[in-house]
Order: C-alpha cells, then sequence, then structure tokens
C-alpha cells in the first residue's frame, strides 16, 4: 500500500485488495491518531492482492453452542462462550489467501436416551488468517462454557460480556480501548425456567428472542425446546496504514 | 451457511457461502461438506420435563419475538 499520509486521502487509495465472500469493503479508521483503511470479513472466502502488503489482523471465533442438562423432570440450560478473540501484527499479504470465518457452534443434536442426562453443544469454529487463530468460543453442557466471554447458568445474571468473566481480552478491535465501543451482551438469564445466557461477542449484534449472548461471536443458549442455542458466527478485521 | 472443512484429520465448522467453496477449498485444501442450515428448527425427542412451565415460556418468548421483529420496543 503506497500511502500518502493523512492529507488528502482518496477512494482511489483504497488497498488493492479484493473479496469473494460477505466483507463491508474498504473504509477509513483511525487508531491511536494513525489512519489506516480496515475492512470487516464476515464469510470465509478468498482474498485477491495486487502486489504486496503489510497488514495487522483481529478477529474472533465461532461462539460454542448452548447445551443442556436434565434431572428430575426438567432441564437445566447453560450459555456457552463467546469466541476467542486474537490479533496478528504486520503480516504479509500477497496473491490469493484465503480467510475462514468459524461458524457457531450448534447445540446436541444426537439421539435422547432415558439413561442420558447431558446434553452438550458443540465448540464454534476457528477464524483463521494468515498466521492468526482465533478459537471457538466452548459448548456448553452441564455447566457453562468459557470463551472469550464465558456463558452462564440458570442462576447468574447474564453472559459474559466484553472479556469479562471470560478470557480477560476487552471485545474490541485489536483490543483497541479506544474503540471498546460497541460490546455484545451477554445472554439474560432467567432463573424461573433455568435458562442460562451465552457470552456476549464482539459488536451489539443482536439475535431477537433468544437467550444467545450478543454479536458476531456471540455463545449460544438453548431455551426451550424447539429453540436452538446455535452460536453466531465470527468475523475478521484488517486493518492497513495509509 | 455451514460447511464443516477437513484437512490432515482436523475439523473446523466455518461460515461460507455456497458460491465461494470451490475457490476456498482450492486455496486451502480442505474437503468441505455442508451441515445443516443453523436455521433449520430442530425438532427433538425430549426427556420428561415441567411441560406446563415450559409452554408458558415458550409462549412468552415466542411474543418477544414477534414485539422484536414487528420492531416494538
Amino acid at each position: 500500500m503506497g500511502g500518502g499520509g493523512s492529507a488528502g486521502i482518496k477512494n482511489s487509495d483504497k488497498p488493492s485488495i479484493t473479496f469473494d465472500g460477505k466483507w463491508s469493503g474498504w473504509y477509513a479508521e483511525i487508531y491511536d491518531d494513525t489512519p489506516y483503511w480496515e475492512c470487516m470479513i464476515t464469510s470465509s472466502g478468498g482474498l485477491s492482492v495486487i502486489g504486496t502488503i503489510i497488514a495487522d489482523a483481529w478477529g474472533i471465533g465461532g461462539g460454542g453452542g448452548g447445551g443442556y442438562y436434565y434431572s428430575s423432570g426438567t432441564n437445566y440450560y447453560y450459555g456457552a462462550g463467546s469466541g476467542f478473540t486474537a490479533m496478528a501484527a504486520n503480516l504479509t499479504l500477497t496473491g490469493s489467501m484465503a480467510v475462514t470465518i468459524g461458524a457457531g457452534g450448534t447445540p446436541y443434536t444426537g439421539s435422547v436416551s432415558q439413561s442420558m442426562d447431558v446434553f452438550p453443544g458443540t465448540t464454534g469454529g476457528a477464524t483463521t488468517f494468515s498466521s492468526l487463530a482465533a478459537n471457538g468460543g466452548n459448548g456448553s453442557g452441564q455447566s457453562a462454557g468459557t470463551g472469550g466471554s464465558n456463558g452462564a447458568t440458570y442462576y447468574q445474571v447474564s453472559g459474559g460480556s466484553n472479556g469479562t468473566p471470560g478470557a480477560g481480552k476487552i471485545m474490541s478491535k485489536f483490543w483497541d480501548a479506544a474503540h471498546n465501543t460497541d460490546i455484545g451482551a451477554g445472554g439474560v438469564c432467567n432463573s424461573s425456567y433455568y435458562i442460562g445466557g451465552g457470552g456476549g461477542g464482539f459488536t451489539s449484534l443482536k439475535i431477537p428472542g433468544t437467550q444467545n449472548g450478543e454479536g458476531y461471536g456471540g455463545g449460544g443458549c438453548k431455551m426451550y425446546e424447539g429453540y436452538l442455542g446455535t452460536g453466531t458466527s465470527g468475523c475478521l478485521v484488517i486493518r492497513i496504514k495509509m | 451457511m455451514t460447511y464443516k472443512a477437513a484437512k490432515n484429520g482436523i475439523d473446523n465448522i466455518i461460515e461460507i457461502d455456497p458460491a465461494n467453496v470451490a475457490r476456498y477449498a482450492a486455496l486451502t485444501g480442505a474437503t468441505l461438506t455442508p451441515l445443516e442450515s443453523d436455521t433449520t428448527p430442530v425438532v427433538e425427542t425430549v426427556p420428561m420435563t415441567d411441560y406446563v412451565d415450559m409452554a408458558d415460556a415458550y409462549a412468552t418468548a415466542e411474543a418477544a419475538l414477534l414485539q422484536a421483529q414487528l420492531g416494538i420496543e
């Protein structure tokens, strides 16, 4: 990327990189008074890079799938963890490069028997790009799942958000404190119905009518039969200095 | 859509549009298999539970979902 500083920025200066999946395209963003071109990617695919470009990347894996356990006539639903976050700096982008966006984990889909009492959700998929790897959140079962933000049990208030309780990393792109303004809330628990909440991910993207954690990478939480507790898929953010 | 991407004995579940599968597979060398749509309702055989409470809660959740869809705060 041949940047010319912040003065006189033009659309024609955008990085010579295209993507064949779902993405935002390039937009301007500022970190620590330094201008960047940035994009957000929300499905897997291939980047096409003209020349060689140095970039940073930040991502979150898919949220875990909500699980539950059965005891004495009652189902107890536990929230799964959000995806974990990861960052890689000074990556060399060139040619065709794969981007992998981790999907959300799923609730238990196997058969049910009288002797079985734990129905675990699955781990979310990993979001990967070059050397970056952001693992998926862990599914829940007889306990809440761990992740970037942990899921919650039914007797808690809500799933974790912004990394607490959880892996301790704030849910903002590039872990930048100045951008820590759009955070996915943890799913709200309902002790009356033994429902926990999934861990909150990145952004306040909501899934109406569920106890899932908000945002990309949000953890799932099953609530009643017929309601899925699928975790939300992750995302990747790439930035390039202007 | 959700796919299983398998390579070197390691599986990952990924989010990808079907139109991008061929190029992604060529770039990564992974074998992709579509999984069930995550928007398809799952009907399960459930253990005995408190169906009265469950039905009541289900109706409440349905109402909340409809309200959200209509944009009612």
